[in-house]
């Protein structure tokens, strides 16, 4: 049986759809990825096979591929993990595989079958809308980070399990509260402070500038008063 | 340290640039969660590759260049850095953008930062204190090299910082953040308003065009920085940069044409091969 899922690969810091396929079939049981992937990606395999048998599901002993499509785009990093587990479920009939149509799903395994923090949730999500899909699911840790994207809807979910379940029907747990500070002024107030400066005027003046208009500034140490004292008639800037 | 102060008077950012830095750096992994709500300040050590700085690698990653965007890269010690890594920081600050290719691929990463550098004097650091500088000529010379290049080309303000004095030591602070903070985000209130339709969002990025369109000047501040540009004290590049300077300066004042003091400041603060720009004018 065929499953297929969606899921975003982060090429430099552009999100690119990527479809994860997979196709379980009898024969010998094996479990292949191909696609083009690192040795993260191959590492998957063990990763999905103890996250799905850890997770209360059954890990279909037939023969499995998965396809990571398009096939010339290089693949890179644990986060297809979540994706892969989903679709071997989804083919062996364990989670509904129709529910899969609209979510794009990220995220990397533990052996557990936890959902870990992976970077670049924002540009997955981005990716997401992008291709028109309605809904995401991400570990919980990124849930507040893809949920400004607008006009998704974000499962945060932190177990495979609960994504299962999020794809069953059930409804997604509620986003995790941001933590409220207004922009800029907490971070202000940690830094150092110009007040904390004597002396420099022009410095500082140039510094202003600097920062009013956007201005590149390169500020150079170099102690014009001490340097009249230096040896008379010695043409160097720096007397030895 | 003054530049790391830098950032306690930007002004805060947009969302859409929030937005851009908060995807970048959960990208690096350098992000926890949530939006990025202060602009990056990002300084790198001097023994930094060029892949390093401006991205690089395989599969390509940003660098330094990229992770500062919207914000400040500041480099400590620019005349440690390596030539070649210094030259591949010229075309993403004139383009403020960077295109890595790597057999097959070619990635754009943005690099809109604000390149802060401090430099010593000398290679030992003494130069002009008494007679405790070491440095033989040799020295001098590979040092004031380093700094020379076209990479100075590209600043807007270079500045010479002198020891303070013992009463400057023991007096009061001359200004705050917060001060500095709210004159600095009403002079990019005036820019907003003024390049409304521009590529440029900030004087620092106006090119030669806008410069013609948007920067006036009166009379008297024509006439001096005709003078500084004929008797040579200014380069072509270095003329347009200082008229960018000097409209900062007429913002930060409320002054809607740049004025002779505030065009002479900027000549001011514009302290290299033209250091006498101020006198010619």
């Amino acid at each position: 049986m065929l499953a297929r899922i969606a899921t975003f690969a982060i090429d430099g810091i552009d999100p690119r759809h990527v479809w994860v396929e997979v196709d379980i079939r009898s024969g010998l049981p094996t479990f292949t990825i191909v696609g083009l992937g690192d040795a993260a990606v191959r590492e998957s395999r063990d990763r999905v096979r103890s996250a799905i048998a850890n997770s209360g599901f059954e890990f279909p002993q037939m023969r499995i591929t998965a396809n990571l499509a398009p096939a010339f785009l290089r693949k890179v990093g644990p986060g297809f993990d979540t994706a892969l587990a989903l679709g071997v479920l989804a083919a062996s009939g364990q989670v509904p595989a129709e529910a899969l149509n609209d979510y794009a799903v990220f995220g990397e395994l533990s052996l557990s079958g936890d959902l870990r923090d992976s970077p670049g949730a924002l540009a997955v999500a981005e990716g997401a809308r992008r291709a028109g899909l309605g809904r995401l699911i991400v570990p919980r840790e990124r849930a507040c980070e893809a949920a400004l994207v607008e006009g998704l809807e974000i499962a945060g979910v932190s177990t495979l399990r609960a994504a299962a379940e999020v794809l069953g029907g059930v409804a997604p747990p509620p986003l995790p509260a941001v933590p409220a500070d207004p922009p800029g002024v907490a971070a202000a107030a940690a830094e150092p402070d110009l007040a904390d400066i004597r002396g420099h005027a022009a410095p500082l003046l140039a510094l202003e500038i600097a920062a009013a208009g956007g201005h590149n500034c390169c500020s150079r140490a170099r102690p014009e008063r001490a340097r009249r004292c230096s040896p008379a008639g010695s043409r160097r800037s720096c007397p030895r | 340290m003054l530049a790391r102060r830098i950032p306690s008077i930007l002004p805060a950012m947009s969302r859409t640039e929030a937005i851009e830095v908060t995807r970048i750096h959960s990208i690096a992994g350098l992000h926890a969660s949530g939006l990025v709500q202060a602009r990056p300040f990002r300084a790198p050590h001097h023994t930094i590759s060029p892949s390093g700085l401006v991205g690089g690698g395989a599969p390509p990653r940003p660098g330094e260049a990229t992770l500062a965007n919207h914000g400040v890269l500041f480099l400590d010690e620019l005349a440690e850095f390596q030539r070649s890594t210094l030259d591949a920081l010229r075309q993403p600050l004139e383009d403020g953008c960077v295109t890595i290719v790597r057999g097959q691929r070619a990635l754009v990463f943005p690099t809109r930062f604000m390149l802060v550098a401090a430099t010593n004097p000398c290679p030992c650091g003494f130069a002009g204190v008494g007679d405790r500088c070491r440095c033989g000529e040799a020295d001098l010379r590979r040092h004031s090299r380093r700094l020379s290049g076209p990479l100075l080309d590209r600043m807007d303000l270079l500045i010479n910082v002198e020891r303070p004095t013992e009463q400057e030591l023991r007096g009061p602070a001359q200004t705050s953040s917060a001060r500095a903070r709210e004159r600095v985000a009403h002079a990019r209130e005036r820019q907003r308003f003024r390049l409304a339709g521009c590529a440029a969002r900030c004087n620092g990025e106006m090119d030669a065009r806008v410069v013609r369109r948007h920067v006036t000047l009166e009379e008297a501040a024509e006439r001096a920085l005709a003078r500084a540009y004929t008797v040579g004290a200014l380069s072509a590049r270095g003329r347009h940069r200082v008229l960018r300077v000097a409209q900062t300066i007429a913002d930060l004042a409320g002054h809607g044409r740049v004025t002779h003091a505030d065009l002479l400041t900027a000549l001011s603060l514009r302290q290299r091969g033209d250091a006498d720009a101020t006198l010619a004018a």
